[in-house]
């Protein structure tokens, strides 16, 4: 039973899945990989997959990664299923934390891209739906405003300040000692 | 287009925000930290942030993404006037005129500072024989006549306890804001003896019923620190002909005395106590005499027997790298029941430890955050952003 189970289970995971960017370069990966995007899991299940999947908000390049962040967690996720029922309690958690602190020590080095990158990469999270890798972008961004001013901010991120004197002084006076 | 548009970012421009799409500006948004001064900063960044985070919805889902609260700072009572005092430091500290309660009410003295919880603080008014519980975020006010029974005549007002009504199960306090609220008072006869007590819920603006303790209770002289909610029954430590602990059990509104430690019984005012939370809804109970904390649990057994039992000693002088840290006075300042940090009033100032939940492990964090400035006889504690 479980033996069947686990053959299935291997089957399923060997299924390829073409993924095919803006720029119409084609990627091979395995239907566990490609699943960890919420939006491919959905045209799979509505067995659109047939010639590939195109995605024409991705381009290669940041297709290239965001595949490169699904294989890692795809395989963690699969070790430690596997790894449950092989090992004393303890045995587990000792896997289970290096597994967790292998995949802390890949999503830092990860998220070493330039701004631009980040952005992009945010966007093809969103797009696809990964929840992983959209809130592993999305705090790399929040956490680099942290203890900034606004105009430090909108410095960082070129953003155009477009709120009339009345709001910004109204804010201020709200929360003076937030700027002071 | 996708081309075109990268080859741009290629270019000289910096690069921008993904401008398109509020939804990854929400996302990014609610990661924010929750230091106070997180969401302002954010506002004044331009007007779609100040969109975003003026949104009661993104509030809710910010409070949710980070679900633990954040600790704002103290009550401290002036007299029992609830003085408000930051526990950060710029730009995240919180000045104390953002939370004031108007002084006019301030006239007549008799007041008390009672405690404060799920953001609502309570006071007493002994001169008016009238609670306002008061919201220092949002500034509302409400004022509860204590139930004619208790007419500080021959039975007053010595303590109570402000709570949040909202008792569904997947309800997370720290947005109790339009929640209705309960008040529970605790009055004593004025020969010590007995006590009574009597909940108002906001919902129905009644009291109900005034009920004493029906067992033989001892003499009481004075309950003077804030309420402890653990499970769905409020404790308070008291000091009377033996010490004890109070404990009001809000589902069948019912009074009952449990015993200290046999042997904190007899106190001799070299003790400070504080009551804990312990696993299933029981309670433990902190004592630290000069630089040594105990924590005792109370463990029933299967028949009912009860025990109080030493879980551990912690030595907090050679924790906070003090010498003695002793003395006559009442050592541990305050408690802040959602966070578990406990304030302890040291030579130095005060100290805020956080003592590990239940399994009392020996994870402590230590900060220094107050002076010994103030009057510190009730401290209580506001939890959450307050935003606008």
């Amino acid at each position: 039973m479980a033996s069947a189970g686990s053959g299935d289970e291997k089957a399923a995971a060997a299924a390829m899945i073409t993924l095919i960017s803006s720029d119409n370069e084609k990627f091979e990966v395995t239907e566990a990989t490609a699943t960890l995007s919420q939006t491919i899991r959905h045209m799979i299940e509505d067995g659109c997959t047939d010639g590939g999947v195109p995605l024409p908000n991705v381009t290669s390049k940041i297709l290239a990664r965001v595949i490169e962040y699904c294989k890692k967690h795809a395989t963690a996720a699969a070790g430690e299923e596997g790894s449950s029922s092989s090992f004393s309690d303890a045995a587990f958690l000792e896997v289970d934390r290096a597994f967790l602190e292998e995949l802390e020590e890949f999503d830092d080095a990860f998220l070493e891209v330039d701004r631009a990158t980040l952005f992009d990469l945010i966007l093809a999270a969103n797009y696809l739906d990964i929840k992983g890798l959209l809130n592993l972008t999305c705090q790399k961004v929040a956490d680099s405003v942290k203890g900034k001013t606004p105009e430090q901010i909108r410095e960082m991120y070129n953003i155009v300040n477009d709120l009339t004197p009345e709001e910004e002084a109204e804010i201020r006076r709200e929360t003076q000692w937030a700027f002071e | 287009m996708a081309r075109r548009r990268r080859s741009r970012r290629r270019g000289a421009l910096p690069a921008t925000f993904p401008l398109d799409g509020e939804d990854i500006h929400r996302e990014i948004l609610v990661r924010l930290p929750t230091e106070p001064s997180s969401l302002p900063r954010a506002s004044l960044v331009c007007k779609q942030w100040l969109r975003i985070v003026s949104d009661p919805g993104f509030l809710r889902s910010y409070r949710a993404h980070h679900e633990e609260p954040l600790l704002l700072g103290v009550f401290v009572d002036n007299w029992g006037y609830p003085l408000f005092r930051s526990i950060h430091t710029y730009p995240n500290a919180i000045p104390q005129e953002r939370f004031l309660l108007p002084i006019d009410e301030w006239t007549g003295g008799g007041w008390v500072l009672l405690g404060c919880r799920h953001g609502r603080v309570l006071v007493f008014n002994q001169s008016r024989n009238e609670a306002i519980v008061w919201d220092p975020a949002t500034g509302d006010r409400r004022y509860v006549a204590a139930p004619p029974e208790l007419d500080e005549k021959d039975k007053y007002v010595i303590n109570g306890a402000v709570l949040c009504a909202n008792t569904d199960e997947d309800y997370v306090h720290g947005d109790c804001h339009s929640s209705p609220f309960e008040v529970v008072l605790i009055g004593i006869h004025s020969n010590y003896r007995p006590v009574f007590t009597s909940l108002y819920s906001s919902e129905t603006g009644l009291w109900g019923d005034v009920i004493s303790i029906e067992i033989e209770c001892p003499h009481m002289y004075s309950m003077d620190m804030p309420s402890n909610l653990i499970g769905n029954s409020l404790y308070w430590w008291f000091d009377g002909e033996v010490e004890g602990i109070l404990k009001f059990d809000l589902t069948t509104q019912s009074l009952a005395v449990i015993e200290m430690p046999s042997r904190f019984e007899y106190y001799s005012s070299r003790h400070s106590f504080q009551i804990l939370p312990a696993e299933d809804d029981g309670i433990r109970l902190a004592s630290l005499s000069c630089q040594i904390m105990e924590i005792w649990e109370r463990k029933i057994s299967s028949d009912g027997d009860v025990d109080w039992v030493m879980q551990k000693e912690i030595e907090l002088g050679v924790i906070l790298g003090l010498g003695h840290i002793g003395g006559m006075e009442n050592l541990i300042k305050a408690y802040d029941e959602e966070l578990q940090f406990i304030f302890i009033r040291t030579i130095e100032g005060v100290f805020m430890i956080h003592l590990e939940s239940t399994q009392c492990s020996s994870k402590i964090l230590v900060k220094m955050v107050l002076m010994v400035s103030f009057i510190p006889t009730a401290l209580s504690v506001l939890q959450w952003v307050i935003w606008r």
